[in-house]
């Protein structure tokens, strides 16, 4: 049940994120720049922006717009990955311990306080320190294997309370198999906590991966990505604006989105809505 | 005439929903006298509780007293009052009683502390002399150990000695009302008599009087001495609790007393009523407990009854006081 | 229920908490052990196997830390060391890891907790402010700020700051700890650098902690202001004053409860924080130590960061039980 209020506040951030994500699979017809491009002719040097580089250009003479365009590619790309892995894994783990229950829920949860009391940019900074550059593909699967234990508990308290639920019970008593209740009942159930918790992970692994690649321990150069444009502007002696202003509105907007969108699914899929 | 403690005059109060203005209270007028126990019966959802929480003008958000209605506490007009002196009378000279007596504690703070807080927010006790009248409360409500209870959290304790505590800081100050709504319907129905015992006996010895709000006439025949019973936001019947039990003169108050459960017994309540109060944003025309009243006739769908003499202290609202000949066996 | 009897109780839930804390010390230690040696060949490989040196004095010199032994007998030498205070030997700053520590540690911890106690400040007095008047355009300016603030990097909000504070309006120092000339300065001068040097970072943390907080304030706040011990406290006669305290004290347990989980994103912070502003504390030199392949030092960084976050989530665990009579059992 959505009212008119509850369309609205979702109707704002999933337009801006499906214009974004349109122009990021639009990126090369949009621009006719290539994001690498190192002007052969022109200046080789970082300039503000104008008329022929609207978003100006980055130290090499590249256009910022272009690799503003093409780097979404890459950091929606990984976000979207890494999270549909983390959220997968969560669900999987925080499903099995929460059915299972007993002392098997007991050991997995005691593990995972462990790996929630790791901080994860830690991992991720001694995996980089370990292996050195990764290529996109490890950090897709970096970025997932750190990112799952929140899910996983969410989803567990979610299927240990199920169970003890009288149609879960009903189903159980009158010897309906187990795989088919999950499918049947838990499923329905959970879904409402992956998609808040999905949304929301989006926004957080799209500012990790650009914090990652900030550092210089994520996306490598020469690729776009909204962290590497960051830190080709970030010097000591004061950042181009538009080095930081426009990657960083690109963060910004589609962090904001999918925080804006969880809050607001998370109140529509919300059972106990009050009827006002 | 003497003048009375309380009068309630044309007392209405809506709420904005989607559907339209919901008027929960339409209309009710009353009074109280010093010292005085009236009982305030209805089904839930009939405004009885809201009619109480607007004499302290605690409606609810969304709710709003509509302007001609009156109440007079005091001989102090307590619609028109500013905000101080509403917050002096409150827990002071007319305090309530509420039904919940776990979520209408503070679950963070001891319950000394609550009971010491209305003195302190009233009177220019220390923090000290302030517990130690809590203390002193608390015993009077018959806690046992009450130094030690004080100090106990609502969660600490059952059911019971919440109620008692609830009670306590209601009574603390002595007031000269005090309103209680469903104080009894949370409770075991062997707490259910000592709690009342205990109203009573402070009652008597206070001289306070006292608000009783309850879906249970048999509360009401142990407690009150007057009787109000509310229906769809309207008074359907006023009269002394014996007059009401012997002669109820309206088919609700009839039905209702047909389901009167005894202590002892187990609740079962309204079962003899057919249907359900009807919503508050679309009361039906002429009188509201047509669709559910064995005696219902043409007059009924289209004139409101109003609230007639039927003795000298009896009022009803229903047409059977002037076509009694419509009544069926 | 006698005092002794709850006493031991609780000192056997403390023990337990502790001795979980430590199993989970001990988890960050065995998986950072774990990923050090899931590494390709040994973590020294690029160290010594590119150096123009004899292989027997490679292997000596891996003999010497007992790289060469089974899995099992270096793990138990790691954690014995671990255990010891004995987390290695940086190869970037030439020193004992530990020695680094002393060093860096404390600035962080500085950081971190003052940012922490400004971030819980600040959160809870918006939150609360918010929550009494949910809807109102007061509240929701403020909530649209604190979900873009929320929404913002840590490094780029830090980079905004350093760009409009440091640059443009030259109010504060850029980077570093203190100024070049700092050891020439008199004693209050030097405070101040320190002071002024400190103000980007702890503001660029706090506004984001902030945000955090103050959402998860606003809606617990929102949830206490519908209870009903709220009602009470009005019907005690409260002023509105008293009212929001009742219902503030009551939703600072979830707010708390929360508090225990940013410690992971406040180290994260910290780590992004200072590496923009060069800010020589536990995360820059962790971040420096990545770019100089330090793997001692980074590994000691992964159980130091989780032992604070453990320390961190125990402490919390202490107000909540301040906080919340229900827990205290």
């Amino acid at each position: 049940m959505t009212s008119r209020t509850d369309r609205r506040r979702l109707a704002l951030p999933l337009a801006s994120l499906v214009l974004l994500s349109a122009a990021a699979v639009g990126a090369p017809w949009i621009v006719s720049v290539p994001p690498n491009a190192i002007p052969t002719d022109g200046i080789i040097a970082s300039m503000p922006p104008s008329l022929a580089h609207p978003f100006g250009t980055d130290s090499l003479g590249r256009d910022v717009l272009s690799r503003v365009l093409h780097g979404a590619r890459i950091s929606l790309a990984i976000a979207l990955l890494s999270v549909a892995l983390s959220t997968s894994l969560g669900a999987a783990y925080g499903a099995f311990a929460g059915w299972i229950g007993g002392r098997v829920d007991t050991v997995c949860m005691r593990l995972l306080d462990v790996a929630l009391s790791v901080p994860r940019l830690l991992v991720l900074l001694v995996v980089a320190a370990l292996w050195g550059a990764l290529p996109n593909g490890s950090l897709v699967l970096l970025l997932g294997l750190t990112g799952w234990y929140d899910v996983a508990r969410l989803v567990r308290g979610d299927v240990r309370a199920l169970r003890e639920r009288e149609f879960v019970l009903a189903a159980r008593a009158t010897g309906v198999r187990e795989a088919r209740i999950l499918l049947r009942h838990v499923v329905p159930h959970v879904w409402p906590t992956l998609v808040v918790t999905a949304t929301l992970a989006v926004a957080h692994t799209i500012a990790l991966e650009a914090g990652l690649s900030f550092l210089g321990l994520g996306v490598q150069p020469p690729q776009a990505s909204w962290g590497t444009i960051l830190a080709d502007g970030f010097t000591p002696g004061g950042a181009r604006w538009w080095l930081t202003v426009f990657p960083g509105v690109a963060i910004v907007t589609v962090v904001l989105a999918c925080n804006a969108l969880g809050d607001a699914l998370r109140e529509a899929l919300s059972p106990r809505q009050v009827a006002a | 005439m003497t003048r009375h403690l309380l009068t309630v005059h044309d007392l209405r109060v809506a709420f904005a929903t989607e559907a339209g203005p919901a008027r929960a209270v339409d209309g009710v007028s009353f009074t109280m006298n010093a010292g005085e126990t009236v009982g305030l019966v209805g089904e839930s959802g009939c405004g009885k509780s809201l009619t109480a929480l607007s004499l302290l003008r605690l409606v609810p958000d969304g709710g709003r007293i509509a302007p001609g209605s009156r109440i007079t506490f005091e001989e102090q007009d307590v619609l028109a009052m500013p905000e101080r002196t509403l917050r002096a009378l409150r827990g002071h000279r007319l305090s309530m009683i509420f039904q919940e007596p776990m979520t209408a504690l503070n679950p963070v703070l001891t319950v000394g502390d609550q009971v010491a807080e209305v003195v302190r927010v009233h009177t220019t006790a220390s923090a000290g002399e302030a517990w130690t009248r809590a203390v002193d409360m608390l015993a009077q409500v018959g806690i046992p150990d009450p130094a030690a209870r004080a100090r106990q959290y609502p969660h600490e304790l059952s059911g019971g000695m919440r109620q008692r505590v609830m009670i306590a800081m209601a009574l603390i100050l002595e007031p000269a009302l005090v309103i209680a709504d469903e104080p009894t319907t949370a409770l075991d129905v062997t707490i259910q008599a000592q709690i009342l015992e205990l109203l009573r006996d402070l009652r008597d010895r206070t001289g306070m009087a006292l608000l009783l709000i309850t879906h249970d006439l048999g509360v009401v025949a142990e407690m009150a001495s007057r009787v109000l019973v509310m229906y769809a936001g309207e008074v359907v019947e006023e009269a002394p609790v014996a007059l009401l039990f012997d002669a109820p003169g309206h088919p609700y108050t009839e039905g209702l007393l047909a389901a009167v459960p005894t202590l002892d017994s187990t609740r079962e309540r309204l079962h003899t009523i057919p249907g359900t109060v009807p919503a508050a944003t679309a009361w039906p025309a002429g009188c509201r407990f047509r669709d559910r009243c064995a005696h219902a006739w043409e007059r009924c769908t289209t004139e409101p009854p109003a609230l007639a003499q039927l003795g000298p202290a009896h009022r009803v609202r229903c047409h059977l006081v002037q076509e009694p000949e419509r009544r069926r066996a | 229920m006698s005092a002794s009897e709850s006493g031991a109780s609780r000192r056997w839930r403390a023990l337990r908490r502790i001795l979980q804390a430590l199993f989970v010390v001990w988890g960050a230690a065995t998986a950072a052990f774990i990923l050090l040696r899931l590494a390709p060949g040994d973590p020294y490989a690029t160290q010594i196997d590119e150096l123009p040196i004899p292989a027997e004095a490679r292997a000596a010199w891996r003999a010497e830390r007992a790289l060469d032994a089974p899995l099992a007998t270096q793990y138990v030498r790691w954690l014995g060391n671990v255990a010891r205070g004995n987390l290695g030997w940086s190869t970037l700053a030439e020193r004992p890891v530990a020695d680094v520590l002393v060093n860096v540690l404390p600035r962080t911890l500085a950081l971190m907790g003052i940012a922490l106690l400004t971030s819980l400040a600040g959160g809870m007095l918006l939150g609360a402010w918010q929550g009494t008047r949910a809807g109102s355009t007061g509240d929701q300016a403020v909530s649209a700020t604190t979900l873009v603030l929320y929404s913002l990097p840590e490094f780029w909000l830090a980079m905004l700051l350093l760009q409009l504070f440091a640059h443009g309006l030259d109010w504060l120092p850029a980077t570093g700890l203190v100024s070049a000339d700092y050891d020439y300065l008199p004693f209050r001068a030097q405070v101040r650098d320190r002071l002024a040097h400190f103000v980007l970072p702890w503001l660029t943390l706090s506004l984001l902690g902030v945000s955090v907080f103050a959402r998860f304030q606003r809606s617990s706040m929102l949830e206490a202001w519908r209870e009903p011990f709220v009602r009470t406290a009005r019907a005690k006669g409260l002023a509105e004053r008293g009212v929001r305290w009742h219902a503030w004290r009551t939703s600072l347990v979830p707010v708390l409860g929360v508090a225990g989980l940013v410690f992971p994103s406040l180290v994260s912070g910290a780590v992004f924080v200072e590496r923009v502003f060069a800010w020589p504390g536990m995360g820059y030199t962790t971040v420096q130590a990545v770019g100089a392949r330090d793997y001692e030092f980074v590994t000691a960084a992964v159980v130091t960061g989780s032992a604070m976050t453990v320390i961190g989530s125990l402490l919390v665990d202490g107000l909540l039980r301040l906080a919340d009579p229900r827990v205290r059992a």
